[in-house]
């Protein structure tokens, strides 16, 4: 008489998997592999549409700071590293 | 390797190093290690190969999509058969719009009437006589007993997965046996004294 026959269910429920195990791996691998790339497509064009819908209603989009410079100079794009007026220096 | 990775490390680093790495190897380890069991239970719950196979197949989607919500207060089995127990449940529940529930309030009353019963009955039970009479329960008594008695859970962890309090767990579980000596009397009434 088995000592817990509850465990004994599930052993026998579980070698019935034993014939499923490899296909069910591969759908779960499937699954992931959508949902991963459903993933990579929104992380790549969602800024981009966020940015399109921004501009078709109406918005400036980010702003880009300008920075002045400390000792009086002409004051530069946002990247600090073009003047903004080619020339001068 | 795999091999090796699989004998040695906990499920815990396999939930980290998973998330950490997304690799493929962790999430191997962690599936020979839980696949045939939650198949097995899906299908003491669901009573359907078929639909236990697609039952596993959510399950372990829903887990990896949900791996970093693994806190780690509870340990990482308790935590997916959690998972599976409540699919398992609302799938029931979808199917047969709630008459799980009718069919455990309905026979409430008449349970209370009878008395305690040893675990001994039913762990020393014949398993197919165990199989015949845990499809005859209804499937949230049917859950709280392979909790207890197959996976070895405490009231607490059996509260926490149920979210209902542990008098009320303790009650069920009386229920739930009360219940299932019942439906075994009814279908082996003869047989009974021999077990």
């Amino acid at each position: 008489m088995p000592a817990n026959s509850f465990k004994e269910l599930e052993k026998e429920n579980s070698k019935q998997f034993d014939e499923r195990e490899k296909r069910v791996r591969h759908n779960v691998n499937h699954s992931m592999g959508f949902f991963h790339f459903i993933g990579d497509i929104l992380e790549l064009f969602l800024p981009k549409l966020v940015s399109i819908f921004v501009n078709v209603t109406g918005g400036n989009g980010p702003k880009q700071e300008r920075k002045q410079d400390p000792e009086g100079g002409p004051s530069t794009d946002g990247d600090g590293l073009r003047p903004k007026y080619p020339n001068t220096h | 390797m795999t091999r090796n990775i699989t004998l040695t490390i906990s499920d815990e680093e396999a939930v980290t190093e998973y998330i950490a790495t997304q690799n493929q190897k962790y999430f191997d380890v962690l599936y020979t290690r839980y696949s045939s069991k939650i198949f097995g239970k899906c299908l003491s719950i669901l009573k359907d190969e078929e639909k236990a196979e697609d039952a596993t197949q959510e399950i372990f989607v829903k887990i990896l999509l949900n791996l970093s919500k693994f806190s780690g207060k509870s340990k990482f089995s308790t935590w997916i058969y959690s998972i599976t127990y409540n699919f398992c449940i609302d799938t029931i529940r979808k199917g047969k719009k709630d008459k799980s529930i009718l069919v455990e309030d309905m026979t409430n009353e008449h349970d209370m009437a009878e008395d305690g019963i040893e675990d001994r009955f039913l762990m020393e039970m014949n398993v197919k006589r165990l199989k015949v009479v845990l499809e005859k329960i209804p499937v949230t008594d049917k859950a709280i007993l392979l909790m207890k008695y197959q996976d070895d859970m405490s009231i607490k962890e059996i509260s926490g997965i149920l979210s209902k309090s542990e008098s009320a767990i303790k009650m069920k579980i009386k229920r739930a046996k009360q219940k299932f000596k019942r439906i075994h009397k009814e279908i082996y009434t003869e047989n009974l004294n021999s077990i």
